[in-house]
């Protein structure tokens, strides 16, 4: 397999695409294109963007993606001004087919289960890739986004799909004020749809979660009122009262999400030291306008559930990038495999500009893998997926990792 | 079995014990994790705010620094920044490097002395004025540049202090532009003043001439050809042509001369006069560039002429051995014309290039050479009134004029003239030039009196009968009392009290329909035209001739609309 990666950052959409393109093919010394994997801002004109794309690899090329508030490649990290990025594949076996499910908007359930029926699974299936618009109403200046929920699209998927096939993706966002979002979708651009890719054959997924939350003080609460993503109540009490508690103010009521607290799952040992892999957490985006609870970026906690507060803590998420991505990159270097492509999905809460954090913590991703010559694409996304404890789960303020590799002699390193 | 049970309660009191032991440590330890969490967040909180702090104002700081950078790099002054200890250029924007003619590269880093700045010394002194006396706020200066020249500049400084470091901020703001418009300015308007004096001198002389003349045709007419006082009579009759030519060019000059305005075609007007002067000229090849498209422009053919030649002539006398004289003409606008010392009126303008490869005009005398009667030709050569009605002729004309010179590559004069929609007329017949009497009664109206005394005997002369008034009052008067009678009124133009103009407006409410001739030592400037355009039947200029009067006189009187009375 071949891959290159391009990115650019200019208004001019057309020139955009094919400046990227045109840097992708060359780096990866691309000649005849299969496939784009493409990101660019939400601003960006984003059929101008595919125009200019085609216009290098040629129309019968699928392009897939979409909208996204940032990328990262090897050597660039940009959520300022009209950031763009696609990564050119060209492989000698066919290993990857891709389908378009319409109508997220209406169920993510129906829609996450006729991709899966779309894709129509094999037993040489190994990974699939997913990207899904986050966005179903645009937030505007009197109300908050209405979102679509990963849990949902992927319990559609779950229905027919192999549980030993991870799902890895994202749910899209084109920028910060959580405005429409706009999805390649092969030939064409759309909105309000469920893309995937199932890659099979020799290619291996290796994936690792980067983390940042760490529990708040170790206690357990009950959820004891709650319906969809807004919780009222932990342990009888009015949960706004504890966070007013934790805080000793109530300024963190003023902040959209809340910057530094989140509610976590654990699903390790509940007594025993606390394992960042071990844990599920959920951003919470707000106090309700009434004042009468919190909402969660997803509906997926459940009634009588026992949650921790979680501190979102820079320092931690940083150290998680670095460990991680250099535990991954071990990892396949330990399996003898080369690795050929890197896709970071990384949170766009956890840009150094969002949280205030002294650097970028994809950095560190950026630096390992620079270190061993890997392609990296990244962008940065509303909800990411992964698989994590058993099962492929939508995560909040993480970084994904996923590496294609494949046996040594398989593709190039551009 | 009591001791059992004995055991049993004590053993339960004392696991009670411990269970309340170990919820009283689980509070406290769960109390100490509530502390902890909450000032780790606390902690993390007040860190993350600093970030935010320190990020924004690294923003702040970035913002401001692109925003000087565009107030410095996009200044319309020079501006440079110098270490004043060690007198280094740390900064200099793109006018800086612009107005010294000097790169970046070779500003950046030296020292004033070490620049190429042939000027250092005096910005050093102002540096040190600067230590010593506190800012300079405007002062003039003089730079001379790596090429030899000199700009005219007015300079501020300032010293700044940052930490131990003292800069010195100078900005030049570039004069020599403004110091050549407002010279060429003061030019215009010397010359302006000249003008109205030159114009005023000519229109007495002019007077003077006619009653000469008018005198010497009266006499030639008494004594006849045999007289021995003839010959003398008609050189005086010539002399006075000549001074009549004289004063044409001063009054050219002085805008004032005599203009009949057509429509020309002056691509076929410069063709003929390049062809007639480069005929007489073997050694001066003559270059035309003309425009296929020239628009017309309205002007007087003789005084345009005498423009021309007067521009070829000091073209070849630039070029002793012979050369090439490249006439141009093209199209146009006022915008095209910007930068120059005249402030142009919007509009189309024909622009005619005279360009010669001669000696060129020394700069020091390039402020004088529209001047009257100024000349660097040798005594008896130039009179020193060609460029001066040349600019005349060119200003009457509602055109301008301006030139560029090098010495030793010659000089390029260039002519602006309003463009016409007028169509190219054809020239009109050629003069009379015999002597045409008549019949009829002519009001004569001149408060000159040796002039009305001439001018009178003249009109008799012809055969017409005169009544005479030394103004416009007491010609009016006349008139009403004789209006029946008067076939023709020779109006002069120029007078104290009511002038020409009232006095024929008070004739026309009287009787519309009467014929009147005006007649001036000045002529026709826009109130003349008018007069012409509303109803008056002809204009003739001081000194005129027998011949020349005799004609007039008879065109308005055989007009087709028949005696005014």
């Amino acid at each position: 397999m071949l891959v290159g990666i391009g990115c650019s950052n200019t208004e001019d959409a057309f020139l955009s695409g094919r400046r990227a393109a045109g840097q992708a093919m060359e780096r990866g010394a691309v000649s005849n294109a299969h496939c784009v994997l493409a990101f660019c801002h939400g601003q960006l004109n984003h059929e101008e963007f595919l125009h200019g794309i085609h216009s290098l690899v040629g129309n019968g090329v699928p392009v897939l993606g979409g909208s996204a508030i940032g990328v990262i490649t090897n050597h660039f990290l940009s959520y300022e001004g009209h950031p763009a990025a696609v990564a050119v594949f060209q492989w000698e076996f066919s290993c990857c087919r891709f389908e378009v499910s319409e109508g997220l908007h209406l169920d993510e359930r129906r829609a996450g289960s006729q991709l899966v029926r779309c894709l129509e699974p094999q037993s040489t299936d190994r990974l699939m890739l997913i990207f899904y618009d986050s966005i179903r109403i645009p937030g505007t200046l009197s109300g908050p986004p209405s979102l679509n929920a990963s849990s949902l699209v992927l319990q559609g998927i779950e229905q027919l799909l192999d549980p030993r096939i991870p799902v890895v993706g994202a749910g899209l966002v084109g920028d910060y004020g959580f405005g429409p979002v706009r999805q390649f979708c092969g030939s064409r651009v759309s909105s309000q749809a469920l893309v995937g890719m199932m890659f099979s054959g020799e290619i291996i997924p290796y994936c690792r979660v980067m983390h940042g939350c760490t529990p708040l003080d170790g206690r357990y609460h009950v959820i004891t009122a709650m319906e969809g993503s807004s919780v009222f109540e932990l342990d009888g009490r009015p949960v706004v009262e504890r966070i007013d508690e934790i805080y000793g103010n109530r300024q963190w009521r003023l902040q959209h999400p809340v910057n530094l607290l989140a509610l976590g799952v654990n699903h390790g040992e509940k007594w025993g030291p606390a394992r960042e892999f071990d844990y599920v957490s959920r951003l919470i985006t707000g106090i309700l306008p009434d004042g009468s609870g919190i909402s969660l970026f997803e509906p997926d906690l459940l009634l009588g559930a026992e949650v921790q507060f979680m501190i979102r803590d820079n320092a931690t998420m940083i150290e998680s990038a670095r460990k991680n991505s250099q535990e991954l990159m071990e990892a396949v270097r330990r399996d003898g495999k080369r690795p050929l492509f890197a896709l970071y999905i990384d949170c766009a809460g956890r840009t150094a500009a969002c949280c205030n954090a002294p650097a970028e913590e994809a950095r560190e991703v950026q630096e390992c893998l620079n270190r061993y010559g890997v392609p990296l694409l990244g962008f940065y996304s509303g909800v990411e997926i992964a698989p994590l404890l058993r099962r492929s789960r939508g995560l909040d303020w993480t970084g994904v990792l996923l590496v294609l590799a494949g046996d040594e002699g398989n593709g190039n390193t551009g | 079995m009591a001791t059992l049970d004995e055991d049993l309660r004590e053993e339960v009191v004392s696991l009670r014990a411990l269970v309340a032991e170990a919820q009283q440590k689980a509070a406290y330890y769960q109390k100490i994790a509530e502390e902890t969490g909450r000032k780790r967040l606390r902690e993390i909180d007040q860190l993350t705010a600093l970030i935010k702090r320190h990020r924004e104002t690294e923003r702040a700081l970035r913002e401001s620094e692109l925003k000087f950078r565009n107030l410095f790099d996009f200044s319309p002054h020079a501006v440079a920044v110098v270490d004043f200890q060690r007198g280094e250029f740390l900064e200099v924007n793109d006018t800086f490097c612009r107005l010294t003619r000097c790169s970046r590269g070779e500003l950046l880093g030296a020292t004033l002395e070490k620049s190429p700045l042939c000027s250092a010394g005096e910005l050093k002194a102002f540096m040190l004025q600067v230590k010593g006396q506190g800012p300079a706020d405007g002062v003039k200066m003089n730079m001379r540049l790596k090429d030899g020249c000199v700009l005219h500049l007015l300079v501020f400084s300032r010293l700044v202090h940052l930490g131990e470091r003292a800069w010195v901020v100078l900005t030049l703001v570039d004069l020599t532009r403004q110091q050549q418009l407002e010279s060429k300015l003061m030019d215009i308007q010397r010359m302006e003043a000249l003008g109205t004096l030159a114009g005023g001198i000519a229109h007495d002389f002019n007077n003077l001439l006619m009653a000469i003349q008018g005198n010497v045709t009266l006499a030639l007419l008494g004594i006849g050809p045999s007289s021995p006082h003839f010959k003398t009579l008609q050189r005086v009759d010539n002399l006075v042509k000549s001074g009549a030519k004289l004063t044409g060019r001063l009054l050219g000059f002085a805008r004032k001369g005599s203009y009949e305005v057509k429509a020309l075609d002056l691509n076929q007007l410069i063709g003929n006069t390049a062809d007639a002067f480069g005929g007489a000229r073997k050694d001066i090849r003559i270059r035309k560039e003309f425009s296929g498209d020239l628009a017309s422009v309205e002007l007087d053919k003789g005084q345009m002429e005498q423009v021309l030649l007067n521009l070829y002539i000091n073209a070849a006398d630039a070029m002793p051995e012979g050369g090439d004289l490249f006439l141009r003409t093209s199209n146009v606008t006022h915008e095209a014309m910007q930068g120059s010392a005249f402030d142009p009126k919007p509009g189309d303008y024909v622009m005619i290039e005279v360009t010669d490869g001669g000696t060129g005009i020394d700069p020091a005398i390039q402020p004088r050479i529209f001047e009257p009667f100024f000349t660097t030709k040798e005594n008896g050569r130039g009179t020193g009134l060609g460029l001066a009605s040349v600019f005349g002729i060119v200003k009457a004309h509602g055109g301008y004029i301006d030139f560029e010179s090098e010495v030793g590559r010659g000089t390029t004069f260039r002519i602006f003239l309003p463009a016409s929609r007028k169509d190219c007329g054809k020239a009109k017949s050629r003069r009379k030039e015999t002597i045409r009497r008549g019949r009829g009664t002519i009001l004569m109206v001149d408060d000159e009196e040796r002039v009305l005394s001439v001018s009178v005997d003249l009109v008799k002369s012809l055969g017409y009968r005169v009544l005479q008034a030394r103004g416009g009052r007491e010609a009016l008067e006349l008139y009403k009392e004789s209006r029946n009678e008067v076939d023709l009124v020779i109006m002069d133009m120029v007078m104290p009290g009511m002038n020409g103009r009232q006095t024929c407006e008070n004739m026309k409410q009287i009787n519309p329909r009467q014929k009147i001739l005006l007649c001036s030592g000045y002529t026709p400037d826009s109130m003349v035209k008018e007069m012409l355009e509303n109803g008056c039947d002809g204009f003739i200029q001081k000194p005129y001739d027998l011949v020349e009067l005799s004609g007039k006189i008879e065109e308005i009187l055989k007009a087709a609309d028949g005696p005014s009375r």
